[in-house]
Parts: C-alpha cells; structure tokens; sequence
C-alpha cells in the first residue's frame, strides 16, 4: 500500500511539473527561445494570485480569471517590446532571459520583501478520498493533475486543430518563408509567449497552494520544468507530460528512501533519460 | 511566390501548407477546390505531410500555396530544379491555365525549351544585364546560344 500510495502521488505531482514544462516547451517549440526567467514568471503568477486574493477576496481558483489574462497580456507585450528583439541566433535569448530573470526576482524582493507566503485554498486542501484504510488520495493533486492533463490536450487541440496553431507551426518550420505568406511573425511569437504565460500562470497558482513561495524560488521551478522537457522529448507536448510525470514519480519514490533525497532522485532519474535515451521519450524535434 | 527549393512547411500538411497561403482572404478566382482542381494528384494526399510527397508534388504544393494568395502576379524561382524532365513538362503544362485567370506569371528558369514553349515573353539575362528579349515566338534558340556563350 506503500509503495501505491508513493507512485499515485509522484504521478499527480508529475502533472504540476508537465505544467510547468508545457509553456517552456511551446516558446521553445515556436521560436527557438529557451526562456531562462520562465521561472520567475511562475513566481510572479503566484504574487498576482495572491494580491489578486487579497483584494477581491477571493479564492485562489477564482483569482485565475483575473491572473491568466493580465499575464498573458504581460507575456504578450514583454514579446513584442523586448523578446523579439533577441530572437535570430541561440546565444542572444539566453542571455536576455538571463538578465530578465536576475531582474524579476530583484523587483518581487524589493516590493514584496523576502517573507514566505502562500495561497490558501481553504478546506479542499486538506480533503481526500479514501480508496482502502490505507490508501487516500488528496483531492487537490489530483484536481491538479486533471488540469494538466487538461490544459496539455487544450494546448493540443490549439496547435493542430486551429489556424493560429498552424500558423504556430509553420512560423516553427520556415519563419521567412511564413513571413512571405502574410503571417506576422512578431505578433505570432507574441501570442506564443502569452499563451504560455498563461499556462504559467495556472502552474503558478497550483505550486503556490502546494508550498510557500518567495522572490527567488524561481529557479528550482525551472530546473524542474527542463527536466520536464527534457525527458519527454523537445517538441513534443504529450512527451512533455510523460517527463513531468517521470520526474515526479522518482521525486516520490526519492522521498520515500530518504526525506532529503526528492531532489536528487528526480536529477539522477534525468541524467539517466539522458544517458540512455539522449533525445527524450517522445521526441518530436529533429534540429 | 514560389521560392526556389520549394520550402513547404515541413510539419505541416499538404492541405494546411495551401490554406497558409490563402490565409489572407485576399478574394480571387483560386480556393482550395480550384488548386486541388488544377493538381488532381495533391487532392488525393491532401492529408498527408508535405514531406512525403515527391518532388514533383512538392512543387505543386509550392505553386498552390502561392496561388491560394490569389496574386496579381505570381513569381516561380526555378521550378524544374532537381526534378525529372517529365515532371517539369506537367507542372509548366498547367501554366496556361494561371494565366487564362488573369495572373500573370514570371517564371526564372533554366531550361530553355521550357522556358519558350510557356512564356509569351522572354529576357535573357547574366550577371544582372539583359543580354536578349523579345517576343518568345520570335527568339529562335540559337540567338539566345550566341547571346549567352557569344558563338
């Protein structure tokens, strides 16, 4: 029961960190850009919940409807003002979102100190279902993992189904030759980034609940999120999924051996994905 | 305009490479039925990768995708490069029918039988200088040898 119980909830975190990987992989996906401040972007999602909360007084589910469009406005415009101006060669974007991130977790500290905090989503956090004596399963993971899931297959649906997706794709393949055929490309990447702002933003919202945040918990956030990628494969969000979850079981499983060890255990499972199978599970990608 | 080499959107269908071309909605006589009409063979792989069709094909899709802008005036870039002999003479086959739409159609090309039994008009040009032009029906091929090789 154990060990049941160990595996069930590495999977439901797994989907926290597909979150996490999903908007890191669809920038990279469109445009070549690793965003190394995507990080920070989930921690400044989580501040915009929480003062979205405080001053509406609302519940940390209900403040998305006032965080997912402000950042994916925020996204948008931080692409077309700044972002787009580093695209074109590898080195440039990294630096940028470099300085980006450094910039970020100064700016959280200087308006909002160093104190921890957290969202509180009242009862359901601590609620669950029990399958057996010995088997629960807390209701929150597991409404985050169907999120995820959820916002994978949307993220799906978007790219292959629709023609802003086509176009996504396209700008992917040739950007020139997509410029020639009347797409806008800047305005493309834009919407990229503010769509994975927004995706951010949920993922931003559920770690928040998960644990306290501060100004410089970005980073781990985006080793977690490569890690994601990684493993599942560039380019290829339901790879993207199987990474996150991959990463979280053998958290899990980590944690289980020794309460120090989570950390660890999911860097040790993706140097093995690297070793063994370099390219990722589901690879989509072949630049 | 038809880029030389083709370059279709490799991740993307043969029927979303055309609708990217036509996402404009600039209004014209050219819908995806009229370029399915015109390359009958892409209509029958329409869902398939652009990737997966041959040369020949992939041209075709490059010329439909141009065509879906409904352009006053459409540019093709060395359509016959690295394509069969047989296959270049169908695709320059269904010029005409372009321009009895009211397209006109500069073509850059290589081979010259080609050339002169599509077009109405031709320049010869090297190193940026036109060398001979005139009417196609009244160059004959070797004024256009002796303008290139000077013989």
């Amino acid at each position: 029961m154990e060990l049941a119980h160990v595996i069930i909830q590495g999977v439901l975190l797994g989907g926290l960190y597909a979150l996490f990987a999903a908007g890191l992989s669809l920038i990279f996906g469109v445009m070549r850009l690793v965003n190394i401040a995507h990080g920070d972007l989930i921690v400044v999602a989580a501040y915009m919940a929480y003062f979205t909360m405080q001053a509406l007084g609302v519940g940390p589910f209900t403040s998305l409807f006032v965080v997912v469009p402000a950042i994916a406005v925020l996204g948008y415009a931080l692409q077309r003002g700044l972002l787009n101006f580093a695209l074109g060669d590898e080195l440039p974007p990294l630096l940028v979102t470099f300085g980006l991130s450094v910039i970020i977790q100064n700016v959280l500290l200087i308006l909002f100190t160093h104190d921890s905090r957290r969202l509180y989503a009242g009862p359901i956090e601590m609620a669950s279902w029990k399958f057996t004596p010995d088997l629960a399963v807390g209701v929150l993971p597991v409404i985050q993992f169907v999120v995820a899931v959820a916002v994978i297959g949307g993220l799906q649906l978007v790219f292959y189904r629709t023609t802003l997706g086509r176009a996504f794709r396209a700008t992917s393949d040739d950007p020139d030759i997509a410029q020639l055929m009347g797409i806008e490309n800047r305005h493309i990447f834009a919407l990229a980034m503010a769509l994975s702002l927004a995706v951010v933003a949920v993922a931003g919202v559920f770690i928040a609940i998960r644990t306290t945040f501060n100004p410089f918990y970005g980073p781990q956030l985006l080793i977690f999120g490569f890690e994601a990628v990684i493993m599942g494969g560039l380019g290829s969000l339901w790879g993207t999924l199987a990474g996150g979850v991959l990463l979280g079981l053998a958290q899990a499983i980590g944690g289980q051996i020794n309460v120090g060890l989570p950390f660890t255990a999911g860097h040790v499972a993706f140097l093995l994905v690297l070793i063994v199978r370099p390219q990722g599970l589901f690879p989509k990608v072949s630049v | 305009m038809v880029p030389e080499g083709r370059r279709l959107f490799s991740s993307l269908t043969v029927e979303e490479n055309l609708r990217i071309g036509g996402q404009l909605g600039r209004p014209g006589p050219w819908t995806l039925q009229r370029v399915l009409e015109l390359f009958p063979m892409l209509a029958e792989r329409r869902s398939q990768a652009s990737t997966s069709l041959s040369g020949g094909q992939q041209q075709m899709v490059a010329i439909g995708r141009a065509l879906m802008s409904n352009p006053r005036l459409l540019l093709c870039d060395e359509i016959s490069l690295g394509l069969a002999p047989i296959v270049v003479r169908d695709i320059f086959q269904r010029l005409p029918t372009i321009v009895a739409e009211g397209t006109a159609v500069v073509v850059v090309e290589q081979d010259v039988v080609q050339a002169l039994a599509a077009s109405t008009y031709l320049y010869c040009l090297q190193e940026g200088r036109v060398l001979l032009e005139g009417a196609s029906s009244s160059l004959s091929r070797e004024a256009i040898k002796a303008a290139y090789f000077g013989v």
